[in-house]
């Protein structure tokens, strides 16, 4: 009894955090410049020089291709690749069909991808 | 399951990968091809740095959300209501105390004036509704 209930808290505080997360990043419009966030990326010293300048220019692409997808793919892309939900949850948070948040996850990648310079 | 023309992996494949799901055309595909493997390595890490570098924005950006428009004004705001009220609360005790005080000075002389009434009641002999008849009584 003591654990069923124990589950139940934890779920609904897990819920709770899922939706936090959901509005949080619906309303974000991600109006920091790239490089801005990009230099926030963590400094790996293993690292050249070189390879950290073109890591760090990855991320400012990722962050400018993901502030100008639409709305609802910036979400799940956001959800999917900041917050590392897995589709079911992304479903939950998002009341999408899990079919929707993985056609929206596609397209978000492609779209990434692509400015990216990825080959189709 | 590869692209039509490089003989690589096509775009929804290497997507199903970075999702984690790769088929398992897909999967042997990566085992033999360096290149796959090396582009999809590259996105990885590429999104691993942006998860990093956007959770740092969003925490600053939460921490600000809270911070900054809250502070000055909400707490001058709660500052001058506290004053306010501690003000009317310093009012109240000095118009309740001021009436206190002279309402003590006060109560000897209304006292007095009701005992003098009730002294006058008391020593009637006749009650005031029955005056007139001692009246014409005594004119008798």
């Amino acid at each position: 009894m003591q654990t069923w209930l124990m589950q139940i808290a934890v779920n609904l505080i897990r819920d709770q955090i899922r939706n936090r997360r959901f509005q949080f990043w619906r309303r974000t419009s991600l109006t920091a410049k790239p490089v801005d966030v990009a230099g926030r990326a963590i400094a790996d010293h293993a690292r050249s020089p070189e390879a950290q300048a073109l890591l760090n220019e990855q991320v400012a692409a990722i962050w400018e291709a993901a502030s100008k997808l639409p709305e609802r793919q910036r979400t799940v892309f956001l959800l999917r690749f900041v917050e590392d939900m897995d589709v079911l949850d992304i479903a939950g948070a998002t009341g999408m069909k899990e079919g929707t948040v993985k056609t929206h996850l596609f397209r978000a990648l492609r779209a990434v991808r692509e400015r990216l310079g990825g080959t189709a | 399951m590869t692209h039509p023309y490089s003989g690589h992996l096509s775009s929804e494949r290497l997507s199903e990968c970075i999702l984690g799901q790769p088929s398992p055309d897909a999967r042997r595909h990566l085992q033999d091809c360096p290149a796959c493997r090396a582009e999809l390595g590259n996105f990885r890490e590429a999104l691993g740095e942006f998860r990093g570098a956007v959770r740092c924005w969003s925490e600053e950006q939460a921490q600000a959300a809270l911070a900054v428009p809250a502070r000055p004004s909400e707490s001058r705001s709660w500052m001058a209501a506290h004053q306010f009220a501690m003000a009317l609360l310093l009012a109240a005790v000095c118009i309740l105390g001021s009436f206190i005080w002279h309402g003590g000075e006060n109560a000897p002389a209304s006292d007095a004036v009701l005992l003098n009434q009730v002294d006058a009641q008391v020593s009637r002999t006749v009650p005031s509704s029955m005056e007139p008849l001692t009246k014409l009584v005594a004119q008798e």
